[in-house]
């Protein structure tokens, strides 16, 4: 029981990460009806600049909220430069835009940092600590603790504040919103340094646990679409809660599953995506598809 | 004195061009119909105003020239425009879409544009009791009502206002005409109102125009207009 608990927790912490990843998306996805694939590209170039500032003597704990203002600047630098110019073409055609930015951001970090691991310092004391009987990491709580936060502040933001409702607006209709006096352009620029502040964060947590290199994040990516393709693909929430199910279940898999072990993980996002979008195509949460017509 | 002054404007969507030099005026406190066929080139008109879309020629609001400016910037000079098909906020709840609208108000015009948003709710009380329901949930009247409001609450000078009653049942697009030169009083509005519904649309006007793929071939007073003949067989049919 101790160890199922254990890793029903272990598990909770990857899914926090996980679904950072997947609320990037839904950001992006929600504002704009497109997928972009170079989420976990940007977020593995962030983590990057987070260990290179540790590498020249900044501690990780100053690095990280740098890294993810740093990240919000960059992200809202790649809309208006490369997505800007492109975004009235069709869905297919930014879509390969992002999948540039994928293998541009890719080849960067390589070229810039090399393609040997490096190790990023935890943002958390390598302690554990009893609750009840059972021992956790402080990493583990400390991961679950710091994105149940930000969650709760991108919450706020959207709810109560008037940037926040400006930016539903433009997300629910681009054209009343302009029309409403909103700069929507600003608003999806904002929705880009948001989503990549968010990977930002993703990383600089979860290196630590993995290793960095430039192919870090294609797995934790798959991870999040197993999310997002859970929880449904416009619902925050339902990235948040696809997130959390995605790491429990990948954890308990397996532990308890013998044949899966550690090697085998990674089929189990890949499970639930195809087992989903047969059994509810628009995830937990999602809003199904409809049209006036 | 005019508000609005159109002079050759021209417009269209990519290579075509759909308006071939629009004069219009549009005078302050005044309510002005433009009537005609599907096609004829009204919302792209009214989508050239509110500068979601390039012009060439001149369009100047209050001796500004509205050209070279964005579709925010022209709402903040006080155009409101509500667009066919509603145009609101589905996702969002009847009073978001209300504080959206109020985006752009500057932080001294609050107070003035709250006590506008209570006093849609107001005048149109089953906005009130939805309040906090999502807007894609309201019926096609309540809606429109919304976007009414909606355009309202930024405290504009000018509302242009596309085909209000497209969708709407009968009754409801006779409230709704009903209220629009009650607001337009009260609000201290000008009208600029494209309209499939001549002989309801008539009955508030003040002056009429009427356009023709792509230009103006006919404006006057709506007393002369109404019984004039041609008019009558094409737009009103009696």
């Amino acid at each position: 029981m101790t160890l199922f608990i254990q890793q029903v927790v272990d598990g909770i912490a990857s899914g926090v990460i996980y679904a950072a990843l997947a609320l990037a998306l839904v950001l992006i996805y929600r504002s704009m009806t497109l997928v972009n694939v170079a989420q976990g590209e940007m977020a593995m170039f962030s983590t990057y600049i987070a260990w290179q500032l540790t590498a020249w003597g900044l501690p990780i704990a100053l690095a990280a909220p740098l890294v993810v203002g740093i990240s919000l600047l960059g992200g809202m630098a790649v809309e208006r430069v490369v997505i800007r110019p492109v975004q009235h073409r069709s869905v297919l055609d930014v879509l390969v835009v992002t999948l540039g930015l994928l293998l541009i951001f890719n080849s960067a970090a390589g070229a810039i940092w090399g393609t040997t691991a490096k190790r990023l310092p935890s943002l958390f004391p390598d302690d554990t600590v009893a609750i009840g009987g059972v021992t956790f990491g402080l990493e583990t709580l400390g991961i679950v603790a710091v994105l149940l936060v930000v969650c709760g502040a991108l919450a706020a933001l959207f709810r109560f504040t008037s940037i926040g409702l400006a930016m539903r607006a433009t997300t629910s209709n681009r054209e009343s919103a302009r029309l409403c006096g909103i700069p929507a352009h600003r608003m999806l620029m904002l929705g880009w340094g948001l989503a990549a502040a968010l990977g930002g964060l993703a990383g600089v947590l979860i290196a630590p646990r993995v290793f960095l290199d430039p192919n870090m994040m294609l797995g934790v990516l798959v991870y999040a679409f197993a999310a997002t393709a859970l929880g449904g693909f416009d619902s925050p929430l339902g990235a948040v809660i696809g997130g959390v199910i995605v790491g429990v279940v990948e954890n308990l898999a397996g532990v308890y599953v013998g044949f899966i072990g550690t090697d085998l993980k990674v089929l189990v996002p890949l499970i639930l995506i195809v087992g989903v979008l047969l059994v509810r195509p628009r995830g937990l949460l999602g809003s199904p598809r409809v049209a006036r017509v | 004195m005019s508000e609005l002054v159109l002079d050759g404007v021209t417009a269209g969507y990519g290579g075509a061009t759909v308006l071939h030099g629009i004069d219009l005026q549009v005078g302050r406190g005044e309510i002005v119909v433009l009537l005609g066929a599907n096609g004829a080139g009204k919302t792209t008109l009214l989508r050239a105003i509110s500068r979601l879309i390039d012009l060439r020629g001149s369009a100047r609001f209050d001796g500004v020239e509205l050209r070279g400016l964005s579709a925010e910037r022209v709402v903040r000079l006080g155009i409101s425009h509500v667009p066919e098909g509603r145009g609101t906020f589905p996702d969002l709840t009847v009073e978001e879409n209300l504080r959206a609208a109020a985006y752009p108000v500057r932080r001294a015009a609050r107070r003035a544009a709250a006590e506008r948003l209570e006093r849609c709710f107001a005048l149109f009380p089953r906005l009130a009791e939805r309040r906090s329901q999502a807007a894609g949930s309201l019926s096609g009247g309540e809606q429109q009502m919304l976007a009414v409001c909606r355009g309202l609450v930024p405290g504009p000078r000018l509302l242009l206002l596309d085909e209000p009653s497209a969708g709407l049942a009968p009754r409801v697009t006779q409230e709704l005409f009903a209220v629009l030169p009650q607001l337009a009083a009260e609000f201290g509005l000008s009208l600029l109102l494209v309209e499939q519904n001549a002989r309801l649309a008539l009955r508030i006007a003040d002056r009429v125009s009427i356009l023709e793929t792509g230009s103006i071939v006919r404006s006057g007073d709506a007393a002369s207009i109404g019984v004039d003949d041609d008019v009558r067989r094409s737009y009103l049919g009696y």
